[in-house]
């Protein structure tokens, strides 16, 4: 952390946000359910009221580095827990995002979920909480904590408010996200266990500043890693863990899913970012071929299974796990410019996937079904719905001057340029042995990604809205409301401004993402340096975030 | 608009101070841009609001200005290209830029570059700008009539103007990225426009495959800016030809540097064994491409896409779903030449690929060939004229193929020009004569169509080539000279490959372009006296799905036999502007032959697309004047002899034998005839050996792959506590008595296990030597009765004393271990007796001093 940022005085914007929304979820129960004006109110209020507050985390923010307002105070001395919140580059869109898209979520529901109203509200602040509270937790056991909160809402807005087949989706979705997070408790615990034993004063610590400093022989790194990677890559989804998506999203309400896809998966990629990576650079460094390789392939995979579905929600969710495995891709090649573009990417897509859910749950509402075939020729009936439809269905195809273009884009031409993602091989050519990058081969796999895409979409833009309106069903559809107009208007011109003007953005990401990387090749140097048998703690200075360097711009 | 207007006037005087001291300030082009955008936005959100009439004036009006403005911003860049420099200061290329904000960074090598949102008029997007905004404006004029019934005007007019900005943003973005955005823009309203009348789900399925084919094409273009930014540290054009100007450039090397990956692909496909047999084959069998090469193969292939190239042409022709004008505009005269106009002003990057250079020559030239053996048979107006479009991009490119940048840009002016005339011709046709196109009903409009059959008859001569008075002859003779003189420093049969196969083309083309002359205003009228039951192709117009279905304008209320009709004022007269252009556009670019000096086309393009001295265009150098003539006139002979020909044969054909040999020809040569009808049956071939088995993979994906063999894993994991679960769960009766009576069983289980049976914990441990002590746990009233020496017997009574020391005889034990036992009897309060046995190791010390 850079001194000017430690002087600052000191702020409890973070906690406002993370506990608010907790703390109006259970007002909320308490509030009569007969006046659902009231309660809407209430959520609404506090939902724009956060909103409002996240915006002041953005005062400051362009080209800063390092956690700002951070609150660290003790919590469980004997444990040495500490309520330590902080927010960077990495976290600070995904934070906002947050806040911008409950309310709206909220709005869209009100619409569609006519019983247990109260509940929903609850569950979704609740909800709202425990992700902020994930996204600015630096003490470990403060995210677990949340992480593991999270499942609880989610699980609640998906087996109660979902579709026939909730339980089932409900279940598999807490199970399947559970299990993999039980892998990183362990790791957790070894590493606490640890530090114990290393540090002089043998206390515990769950700090993540702490625990960063310490350095593990290479196999110790390569399990805990993937204890970590296991429960963020099932998070993200990632191929091959990716199943519980499809399902959680096809019985979710409109609602859940766009929640569940805009912001909770974007946990996983944070995750990686936030904490498997820097903490064992070694071994993240090593399987970062296999992960980029599993990205890819999940970028065709999902892209071609999302070509063959009959579920508009489906296709949706399946077009989920290949743009996500876009932004791992990029936040593997560790290229100043694939990973900022990898945040930026999580951001899009929380933006125009969220829209997509939303789009589909309009004409769900008003059809009560998803089946693609149901429908054809909607334009006729519905323009206006048509008019978004094509909008964000550029967006998540990437077309240039809106958002998805600028995300894709860095991380296709970053992870080119990666010469991180190296391969063996043993051809003499001019001087022996030698090491390949193989970040050309990688881009241009996710290359492809990016014509799938349109394949995938631009078939179901065709079945919805093209061609003759066949179904009589179809003839009387009302085109978007008010209320759906309000909602999708703000991702509207978010899809633009930031296809626009992306700097608006990146400039908040940039300075932090360049210091991650720099914090984890000074880290993963260290590591490597000395073949270690047991765990040792590193220096203060291998773990530091190293002093900034100005950006090299205009190479050559 | 009065306002920008009066503003403009403001500041007019002092533009030339304005451009010199604040290069990136010069916002003419700003407005060329945003007019078109406003139009759109306008017609687009408040098309319904502002009316018919509101939307036809905006639409021309601000397309309108935006040629104005270009007008106005070239004569601005015409004099800043003429304008005196100091003594000795070099003459750098002309330039007005104009920046609207920053965009993002971007990664380039171990750098970023700043990319801004940049516009910048050169020589090069200079005469692109004028093509484009002219043609659009006309096109804009047309389309309000031929819309005029239309009910989805407003959208019509708010993708038309869209298209315009993209195009706008192709062409005068200065770097890769932010031509990427028009490319794909222009795309997109391609897409909408080709699937205008989305109701018909084939037009709306053409709408598609051009986008989805177009996108095979930018994955081409993503990868090749991709590698030449790596390679030359920049994504704007500028910055990379001044990185490749330099003498000894490093950039240069860095582009012809190889890719390793070449050896670890062999390695791979040897199955990493590096001194195998397998291995040497496959390091000779990959080619080893340079970088630069591959990101100029690449690009190329995102220009096989957008400019309808072999082998990406496939969209093109079903893009005539689209209204007429569109098809003028888009797929015609503007967009389709992105290709030719990315290769123009890449075209120092290019000059040093001669391998990747020939490629293009030799796939432009055969397209030229293929395109126009499909044009032959063709019995639809707009699909001819869509084949030739697709022949007459072959011919540029073939022109770039062979380092005749100037003239491929040329060919791209003066083609804008006729085929525009021609395809709004066609339109005028269906237009009157209520959307027939098949040439088979056409005939003898002459008389009727007398606007459209000048001005057609015009611009079928430019296409054709009509010696000296026209401008495709010129275009076209520029080509087919500097192919012939051409040498490419790898390849060179390509220059004499291409000339004879563009040869061949221009024969093709003029015979089916005057086939389709003859056969839609010669002869006689036979639309309304058709009879239906020979044509089964033939659809009834529909009176009831008015204006959506088809390219329907509101003709079909009609009287049935109305004879066709001109059409109105607003359509002939574009018609005439671009016909007359068709004739005078090709002086700029008189030849050599002629004049003796590079004609003003050449001469004004000369920094943007030659590049002497580089492998390609060396023929520049060792050209002398008696060999350039003799090119020439074996160029203009063979053009005018490919002209005689075609005309010739069509005329026997069609006009003095109405047809009959080709008749003849085509029942006796029946397979053939049937082949070139049928197109190759390309698109047949590409679904059986792309399309299929990428949407069988796929459904294995989905249906396989992921419902049961990774779902299934998932599950299969799940079952194994679901088992117990079911175990448990078979003992969920529900009966209250049972789990009365199990609750029972269980507590007098338990209790009799305490009162009955005497359980103790023992624990024991070594003190040294031989030496033991136990201690015992057990309940209330238990009694123990010790055995510490492990002989089997106990000595003492029971007591209550649960602790014990004493010495352990040593056990013979068979790993040599030293341990000994002991044992403890425990009686419980009801008197019943057990024996607990323990064995203890002992130091193994103490036995080593034994």
């Amino acid at each position: 952390m850079e001194p000017t940022q430690a002087a600052a005085a000191p702020t409890h914007l973070l906690s406002v946000l993370v506990w608010l929304p907790a703390i109006a979820g259970i007002f909320i129960l308490f509030l009569p359910r007969q006046s659902p004006g009231m309660l809407r109110a209430v959520a609404l209020g506090v939902g724009l009221f956060e909103f409002g507050k996240s915006l002041q985390l953005l005062i400051g923010s362009d080209y800063a580095r390092g956690f700002r307002f951070v609150e660290n105070v003790e919590w469980i001395p004997s444990m040495g827990i500490r309520y330590h919140l902080g927010i960077d580059g990495l976290s600070l869109w995904l934070v906002v995002l947050t806040t911008f898209l409950t309310p709206l979520v909220l709005y869209v529901s009100f619409g569609s979920i006519k019983a247990r109203q109260k509940e929903y509200i609850a569950a979704m602040l609740l909800l709202q909480s425990a992700m902020i509270g994930a996204f600015v937790a630096l003490d470990l056991f403060l995210f677990y904590v949340f992480w593991e909160l999270m499942l609880v809402p989610m699980y609640l807005i998906i087996g109660v408010f979902g579709g026939p087949n909730r339980v089932y989706a409900a279940v598999k979705f807490f199970i399947y996200t559970f299990a993999g997070s039980i892998f990183m408790l362990v790791a957790i615990v070894y590493m606490v266990v640890t530090f114990k034993e290393l540090d002089p004063s043998h206390r515990y610590s769950f700090d993540y500043q702490d625990l960063m400093r310490l350095g593990f022989p290479r196999w110790t790194e390569v399990a805990l890693f993937v204890a970590f990677a296991v429960s963020f890559a099932i998070k993200v989804p990632m191929f091959p863990l990716h199943t519980w998506l499809p399902d959680a999203h096809t019985e979710a309400p409109t609602g859940g899913s766009m929640i569940l896809a805009a912001v909770m998966l974007k946990l996983g990629t944070y995750g990686f970012m936030r904490f498997a990576m820097p903490f064992f650079p070694g071994a993240s460094h090593m399987v970062g071929p296999t992960i980029a390789g599993l990205a890819c392939a999940g970028i065709l995979y999902g892209a071609a299974v999302a070509w063959r579905q009959k579920d508009f929600k489906k296709l949706v969710a399946y077009s989920s796990v290949s743009h996500l495995g876009f932004v791992m891709l990029g936040i593997i090649a560790r290229t100043p410019q694939a990973t900022t573009g990898a945040v930026l990417q999580s951001i899009n897509h929380g933006i125009s996937t969220g829209a997509l859910f939303l789009l589909v749950g309009v004409i769900y509402d008003r059809r009560h079904t998803r089946d693609l075939g149901e429908f054809g020729g909607l334009a006729k009936v519905m323009p206006k719905y048509a008019t978004f439809f094509i909008l964000v269905t550029m967006s998540s195809i990437g077309l240039p001057f809106t958002n998805g273009f600028v995300g894709e884009f860095l991380v296709i031409t970053g992870t080119f340029t990666a010469d991180l993602l190296r391969i063996p091989y043993h051809v003499e050519r001019s001087s022996g042995p030698s090491f390949v990058g193989m970040g050309p081969l990688y881009a241009s796999l996710a290359a492809l990604g990016v014509l799938f895409g349109a394949i995938y979409m631009l078939e179901a833009v065709q079945k919805v809205f093209w061609g003759p309106l066949n179904n009589p069903k179809n003839r009387k559809l009302k085109d978007l409301n008010e209320r759906e107009l309000i909602a999708l208007i703000p991702l509207a011109i978010l899809i633009l401004w930031i296809g626009l003007r992306p700097q608006d953005f990146t400039k908040s990401i940039e300075p932090d993402v360049q210091g991650w990387i720099d914090q984890y090749e000074q880290k993963r140097v260290a590591v490597t340096r000395l073949g270690a048998q047991r765990p040792w703690m590193l220096s203060e200075s291998d773990v530091r975030l190293p002093p900034r360097r100005e950006p090299r711009a205009e190479a050559r | 608009m009065s306002a920008v207007i009066s503003s403009l006037a403001q500041v007019t005087p002092q533009i030339g101070n304005l451009v010199s001291a604040h290069p990136d300030r010069y916002f003419v082009l700003g407005l060329i841009l945003i007019s078109p955008l406003l139009g759109a936005i306008i017609n687009g959100f408040f098309g319904k609001k502002i009316g018919r009439e509101g939307v036809y004036i905006t639409a021309v009006a601000t397309v309108g200005m935006s040629f104005l403005f270009s007008l106005f911003a070239y004569f601005t860049l015409y004099k800043t290209a003429h304008a005196p420099v100091a003594e000795g200061a070099a003459h750098g290329p002309a330039q007005l830029s104009y920046v609207v904000w920053d965009w993002f960074r971007a990664p380039v090598g171990a750098g970023t570059v700043q990319l801004k949102l940049r516009y910048v008029l050169d020589e090069l997007s200079g005469v692109m700008l004028l093509v484009v905004t002219g043609v659009g404006t006309l096109i804009h004029i047309y389309s309000t009539g031929y819309m005029s019934h239309d009910e989805g005007y407003a959208r019509y007019f708010a993708y038309l103007n869209l298209f315009m900005f993209s195009m706008l943003n192709l062409i005068l973005g200065d770097s890769m990225v932010l031509l990427f955005v028009g490319w794909e823009g222009v795309g997109l309203c391609s897409y909408l426009l080709i699937g205008f009348w989305f109701t018909n789900t084939q037009y709306a399925t053409a709408g598609k495959k051009a986008f989805i084919v177009n996108r095979i094409g930018d994955v081409g273009v993503i990868l090749g800016m991709t590698i030449l930014a790596w390679k030359t540290g920049g994504f704007e054009f500028a910055k990379i030809r001044d990185a490749l100007n330099v003498d000894g450039s490093n950039a240069l090397t860095a582009l012809n540097e190889k890719p390793e990956f070449n050896d670890v692909v062999a390695y791979f496909l040897s199955f990493g064994r590096t001194d195998s047999k397998v291995f040497e084959f496959w390091m000779k069998v990959i080619p080893e491409f340079s970088w630069g090469g591959a990101a100029c193969f690449f690009l190329f292939v995102g220009c096989t896409g957008k400019s309808a190239q072999l082998p990406l042409y496939v969209w093109l022709p079903d893009a005539m779903a689209g209204p007429t004008p569109v098809s003028a505009l888009i797929h015609a005269a503007t967009m389709v030449t992105a290709g030719v106009y990315l290769l123009c002003r890449l075209s120092f990057v290019y000059v040093h690929f001669p391998t990747v250079m020939a490629i293009i020559a030799v796939i432009g030239a055969l397209t030229a060939l293929f395109a126009a053996s499909i044009a032959l048979v063709q019995n639809e107006l707009k699909k001819v004229l869509a084949y030739s479009t697709v022949s007459q991009l072959g011919f540029m490119f073939a022109a770039c193929g062979v380092g005749a940048f100037s003239a491929g840009l040329f060919h791209v002016y003066t083609h804008a020009m006729f085929k525009a005339c021609l395809f709004l011709g066609a339109g005028a046709v269906m237009h009157a004569c209520r959307d027939k196109q098949d040439l088979r009903d056409l005939g003898g409009l002459k008389q009727f169509t007398p606007h459209t059959f000048r001005t057609f008859l015009i611009a079928t001569a430019a296409i054709i080539g009509t010696p000296f008075v026209t401008a495709g002859f010129y275009s076209k003779d520029e080509i087919l000279f500097r192919a012939l003189a051409s040498q490419n420093a790898n390849h060179a049969w390509v220059g004499k490959f291409v000339f004879a196969a563009l040869v061949a083309g221009a024969t093709m083309t003029a015979f089916y372009m005057c086939r389709l002359l003859f056969l839609t205003f010669w002869g006689e009228f036979k639309g309304w006296s058709l009879n239906k039951e020979d044509y089964p192709n033939y659809v009834e117009p529909s009176h009831d799905d008015h204006g959506h279905g088809h390219d329907d304008h509101g003709h079909g209320h009609g009287k049935p036999w109305d004879p066709p009709h001109e059409n109105p004022p607003v359509m002939y007269i574009p018609l005439y502007v671009l016909a007359g252009m068709s004739v005078i556009a090709g002086f700029v670019g008189l030849p050599y032959l002629f004049t003796h000096k590079e004609s003003v086309w050449g001469q004004w393009l000369i920094r943007s697309t030659e590049h002497t001295g580089k492998p390609i265009t060396e023929w520049n150098l060792v050209m002398t004047e008696p060999r350039v003539h003799s090119a020439e006139i074996t160029a203009m002979a063979a053009g005018f002899a490919a002209f005689a020909i075609g005309l010739g044969l069509a005329w026997w054909i069609y006009l003095s034998q109405k047809g009959e040999p080709a008749r003849k020809l085509s029942s006796s040569m029946r397979p053939v005839y049937q082949l070139l009808v049928d197109k190759w049956r390309v698109d047949e071939l590409y679904d059986f050996i792309i399309v299929r088995p990428l949407r069988f993979a796929s459904e294995f994906a989905a249906r396989v792959i992921d419902r049961w063999l990774i779902d299934g894993l998932v599950n299969l994991v799940g079952i194994i506590p679901r088992a117990f679960g079911a175990l448990a769960r078979k003992s969920q009766t529900g009966v209250v008595h049972t789990y009365g009576a199990v609750i029972a069983l269980g507590l007098a289980g338990m209790f009799g296990w305490v009162v009955f049976l005497p359980t103790a914990a023992i624990s024991a441990r070594a003190d040294g030597g031989e030496r033991v002590t136990v201690e015992v746990h057990g309940g209330p009233n238990y009694a123990y009765a010790w055995d510490i020496d492990g002989d089997g017997e106990f000595p003492a009574e029971f007591g209550t004393e649960t602790r014990q020391s004493g010495t352990c005889r040593k056990l013979e034990s068979p790993d040599g271990r030293n341990v000994c036992r002991v044992s403890v009897r425990v009686r419980n309060a009801f008197g019943h007796i057990s024996t607990i046995s323990r064995v203890i190791e002992l130091p193994a010390s103490e036995s080593g001093s034994r």
